[in-house]
């Protein structure tokens, strides 16, 4: 990844990309097909260089699951946690 | 934030504690393991624990790469950072990793010329601007951070670049998890399985856990909800006299996991036949190396490495940690002669290690109230 990361955890004194089994959720900006890299942004809006053969196709506007500079799942647009609902239910009766 | 805020909502986080309560038997000792240490993190970040009630408790599984790292294993990496002209590349939390003389840290500081990257891309992209140095990668973690690797390597080629190279430590998850459910002084009652590993290996590896072992697992995310929501699951299973794998991570984890993903892995590493592990010894088939294709660009083929095996600190008490069998406060060196700042086992460097996360959360000696 190239660009300053302010958002997106990294390594250091209180946390470790590998051992926190990171996965940040990023929107692709821009897909480079010929060198399989896309040009992607985290929550806050920083630029991030990832590798995403692993969920190829991906196009602008696309969510992915980025971890160590990889892209290691797609994410569904709009998504709820499945028994969240169910949870969501309960507290609200 | 999406994805994020809506499993941190403290009124849902209340009523899935209260469910806890409502589910669990009164004068049964609960006890799960959580098997990765992306979890035990959100568990003290978040003080999820102390949502439990008293008779379930959280045991802290082997899912840290860096705390099974063995001392042999960074003297390795010292030694070959310090070959001429070697950039060596690293995670962030494996330069604190003690070896019997030092960590990489001290390496660095003695004139290695080690860099910390926050992947392997970053360390190809330091070999390609460094022609003349010859630029070797890391390479730790579990099934999450090895296609990213394969990758990278597959990318090396591609692009050839001659001058980089790995020095693989990739572990695996299933083999330590049946090495632990094998160990006599280990009871449990269930898993909260990995989150982001099973992105990639899917649910379906874990299914010996009940088929063999008879214990539920529950596949889970990292958000402290998510934490709780599978603890739920597992004691609905306890309660209803099921025992199956369950996924509550469905909104990332696919069962039968990433295949390109695992396709990749198959091409570029194969498995050694035995990887020693940090407090748990030699677990067959639990490492991964470079595949005859890509053993030009294995950093131990390249480089002589000394492959010495050490014998862990004699006061260090991390094995029994990473087993569950003692909590890391009832180490004798815990927040003594260990701590984040010198730490003496792994398990006290990576935050995501019980004994840091214990430290740094200061959630140690402390009685616990019920729910």
């Amino acid at each position: 990844m190239i660009a300053d990361r302010p958002t997106v955890p990294t390594c250091d004194e209180y946390h470790c990309i590998t051992c926190g089994d990171d996965g940040d959720p990023m929107t692709v900006v821009r897909v480079d097909e010929d060198r399989g890299l896309a040009l992607c942004a985290d929550e806050a809006g920083a630029r991030h260089t990832v590798e995403t053969a692993l969920v190829e196709p991906v196009s602008p506007g696309d969510r992915i699951l980025v971890h160590a500079g990889t892209a290691i799942a797609a994410l569904a647009a709009d998504v709820d946690l499945l028994t969240a609902g169910e949870t969501k239910a309960r507290a609200n009766a | 934030m999406k994805y994020v805020d809506e499993y941190r909502d403290a009124d849902l986080g209340r009523a899935l504690s209260g469910e806890i309560l409502s589910l669990v038997e009164p004068g049964r000792h609960y006890k799960f393991m959580e098997v990765c240490g992306g979890h035990t993190h959100s568990i003290y970040k978040y003080g999820v624990d102390d949502l439990l009630p008293a008779n379930v408790e959280l045991v802290h599984g082997p899912g840290c790469p860096v705390c099974v790292i063995p001392m042999g294993r960074v003297d390795d990496g010292i030694a070959l950072a310090h070959e001429e002209g070697v950039i060596f590349t690293c995670f962030g939390d494996m330069m604190r990793v003690p070896g019997s003389e030092g960590s990489l840290l001290e390496a660095n500081a003695a004139g290695a010329d080690i860099r910390m990257v926050y992947s392997p891309l970053d360390a190809l992209r330091i070999a390609k601007q460094n022609p003349d140095r010859e630029v070797v990668f890391f390479a730790i973690g579990f099934e999450t951070t090895a296609p990213s690797t394969a990758l990278t390597l597959k990318r090396a080629r591609a692009e050839g670049v001659p001058n980089f190279s790995v020095m693989c430590s990739h572990v695996t998850i299933v083999p330590p998890l049946r090495a632990l459910l094998e160990s006599p002084d280990l009871r449990l009652d269930g898993f909260v399985g990995p989150g982001h590993v099973s992105t990639v290996v899917g649910a379906r590896p874990f299914e010996f856990i009940p088929a063999d072992y008879g214990k539920p697992i529950v596949v889970a995310g990292f958000e402290p909800l998510d934490i709780l929501h599978a603890i739920t699951m597992i004691l609905r299973q306890l309660n209803e006299g099921r025992c199956e794998v369950e996924n509550q991570y469905s909104r990332v984890v696919p069962y039968e996991g990433n295949q390109r993903a695992l396709e990749v892995m198959a091409e570029v590493f194969e498995l050694r036949p035995h990887f020693e592990w940090r407090g748990l010894g030699f677990i067959s088939h639990s490492g991964l190396k470079l595949s005859e294709a890509y053993a030009d660009l294995d950093a131990e083929k390249r480089f002589s490495v000394p492959g010495v095996r050490v014998a862990d600190p004699k006061a260090c008490q991390c094995g029994e940690v990473l087993k569950g069998v003692i909590k890391p406060w009832e180490c004798k060196v815990f927040g003594t002669a260990c701590t984040p700042e010198r730490p003496i086992g792994t398990c006290m460097v990576s935050s995501e290690g019980a004994c840091a996360a214990y430290y740094n959360y200061g959630r140690f000696a402390r009685e616990r109230e019920v729910v």
